[in-house]
């Protein structure tokens, strides 16, 4: 059992911050952790496909023009790193609407926290 | 390559390069390419359509000429290219019989972009109809889930502010879910084309090897996009987005948006798990639980709901229970009748948010029932569209509703006999609960009025002409049900 943690660390590790993110974006009342919340847990995911990708003690998957081309057992695996890089352009456009919407949130209700929003909104609305 | 299999990778591409194009062309032109390219992409997926069913089979489309497992494809066959057409059709028919309240309820500045997420919104459905990869699946249900949280927020008044966050946050939670589900899937099998992944799968599952990791990735994508299409309990964000944005979003959010969600989950569990393997990953039962909760919570909800368009959100939760319904069953007929569902209640359901704000429009903008009283005499094309519309959602004979219930029962008897009584028992009595609350609105709508009313608004012919084209397509639907049944069934052959 124990082992079997320490063998795949990154795993581990990378779904416990999952499950802080997924906490925090779906318990956390202020809407900037929040946010924080759902980085960590994208950033979690890339961590575990990226650490999928990785075999140690292998080279970069770049072939080398001049010599000749080595073999694929010596090269890690790309594309999970392809994934993480589409995966985290996603998560920035996701980052930024929600920071958007924060903004105009607090213009509007003057508060981050999304309960006291919530109690505004439903003021405004019988108003 | 013949000439027509290009033609699903037209309909995800334009829209998505005409989506940049249109940011910067004037609000007049834009307003214009959003009613064509529905239009055309519509008018495409009909003759791929014809296509597929004459030739049989579907086809795979390698983007690029790059083969599996490295390359991206996209798979069509009649079911997918059938589905594009209800879907283009519904997204049109949505946008012109919401057109006036759009144009209004839109700062004039704020127009053109709410015409670039239409066009977002258009490409991810065609992408999430046709792809057959995981991850291209997971890119467009992001891009969807961005153009439709701005499709919420752009009518400023009221409270879609609120209820934008509230949607963007559930629907993260939802991608995040679906994300973890599919890595964990990935380090299983090494494969993203949804054919590849079920072969590897098929041989875990014949292996007995990582059933618990298996059954893992499968709980979190079901979760994820449970979460993201309402499924009852994780609907707690559906009413408010639902009930606040401007009528042509929430008819789109309803009708297309969650349903897209499914079809890519009916594509999961057909092509990647395939039918047969769903006992070995225990998802049935969880599934059946969650649909029932949710056909009684959703009619019970509506039932308490004092305002219209609330109760209406309230509705669809039902009725996506239903959808899930069918998928629970687990047979070819079982996603038959899931699929003829999600097309029947996409055209009523998006019928009835159009014409459900403009007969509160017609109450001088009071959304509360008691004001309703008279609604259908005041605007009696709405009035009569709104009837048929939860006639067909009651299940009514002659309206698509009705075939769709009558199917979903005969799927119902696939199951074991103690499960399949329980189908059917809440089948008829979540009927008899539309039943309380949509005859109780339609009596409303032509009871005699308490006091007079002023407004008068003035909608375009071509807004209620394409209310009366969704009416009349949910009785041509209820009419030519068998027909349209078995396009479906020879598709969901050649989907797995």
């Amino acid at each position: 059992m124990l082992n079997a943690l320490t063998d795949h660390l990154e795993e581990v590790a990378a779904l416990i911050l999952f499950g802080i993110g997924f906490s925090n974006l779906l318990l956390n009342r202020n809407m900037i952790k929040k946010i924080i919340g759902f980085s960590m847990m994208d950033s979690a995911i890339y961590l575990f496909l990226a650490s999928y990708g990785y075999i140690r003690g292998r080279l970069a998957p770049i072939l080398p023009a001049e010599t000749p081309a080595p073999s694929v057992t010596q090269y890690v695996n790309p594309l999970p790193a392809g994934l993480v890089l589409t995966g985290i352009v996603v998560s920035v456009s996701s980052t930024a609407i929600m920071l958007a919407l924060t903004v105009r949130l607090y213009r509007r209700y003057h508060t981050l926290n999304i309960d006291e929003i919530a109690m505004r909104a439903k003021e405004a609305d019988e108003a | 390559m013949i000439w027509w299999q290009n033609i699903p990778f037209f309909l995800v591409w334009t829209p998505l390069l005409f989506a940049s194009i249109t940011a910067v062309l004037r609000a007049k032109v834009s307003r214009f390419l959003i009613l064509l390219f529905p239009a055309v992409s519509a008018l495409l997926s009909a003759i791929l359509t014809w296509y597929c069913l004459r030739n049989g089979g579907s086809f795979a489309f390698s983007m690029g000429a790059f083969g599996a497992p490295y390359g991206n494809e996209l798979r069509a066959g009649a079911l997918e290219a059938a589905l594009a057409t209800a879907f283009s059709v519904i997204m049109l028919l949505s946008l012109l019989g919401g057109w006036n309240r759009m144009n209004v309820q839109i700062p004039r500045q704020r127009l053109g972009l709410y015409c670039v997420m239409v066009m977002l919104l258009l490409s991810g459905m065609m992408a999430e109809v046709f792809t057959n990869d995981m991850f291209t699946a997971y890119v467009f249900i992001e891009i969807m889930t961005i153009a439709a949280c701005s499709l919420i927020v752009a009518r400023t008044r009221g409270r879609t502010l609120f209820a934008a966050t509230k949607y963007m946050i559930f629907n993260q939670l939802g991608s995040g879910l679906f994300l973890l589900g599919l890595s964990i899937l990935y380090c299983l099998t090494g494969n993203l084309l949804m054919g590849d992944l079920h072969e590897k799968v098929a041989a875990l599952i014949a292996e007995g090897a990582h059933l618990d990791s298996l059954t893992l990735a499968v709980a979190l994508i079901t979760i994820g996009l449970a979460v993201k299409s309402a499924l009852y309990p994780f609907h707690s964000w559906l009413p408010d987005a639902y009930a606040s944005c401007t009528p042509a979003s929430s008819a789109m959010l309803s009708s297309l948006i969650s349903k897209t969600y499914i079809f890519l989950y009916i594509k999961f569990i057909v092509r990647v798990i395939g039918l047969e393997n769903l006992d070995v990953i225990h998802v049935r039962p969880i599934l059946l639980a969650c649909a029932i909760a949710s056909i009684l919570m959703g009619s019970i909800d509506a039932i308490l709901e004092k305002k219209l368009r609330r109760m209406i959100a309230y509705s669809s939760v039902a009725q996506i229970g239903y959808v899930y319904l069918g998928i629970a069953v687990g047979t070819e007929l079982g996603i038959a009748a899931a699929v003829f569902h999600i097309i029947a209640h996409a055209l009523a359901k998006s019928l009835l948010f159009l014409t459900g704000d403009r007969l509160i429009g017609a109450s001088d903008g009071d959304a509360h029932f008691h004001e309703l009283c008279g609604a259908g005499f005041r605007a009696p094309v709405c009035g009569a569209a709104f009837t048929v519309g939860a006639l067909s959602i009651v299940g009514v004979p002659l309206f698509a509703g009705f075939a769709s219930k009558l199917y979903l029962s005969q799927a119902c008897l696939d199951m074991s006999p103690r499960w399949s009584v329980i189908g059917l028992v809440v089948l008829a009595f979540s009927t008899a609960l539309n039943a309380a609350y949509f005859l109780i609105t339609i009596v409303t709508l032509y009871r005699t009025p308490m006091h007079a009313y002023q407004t008068r608004m003035h909608h375009h012919w071509y807004s209620n002409a394409a209310l009366a084209a969704l009416a009349v397509l949910l009785v041509l639907m209820g009419l030519l049900g068998p027909g349209i049944f078995s396009i479906i069934e020879s598709g969901i052959k050649y989907l797995g």
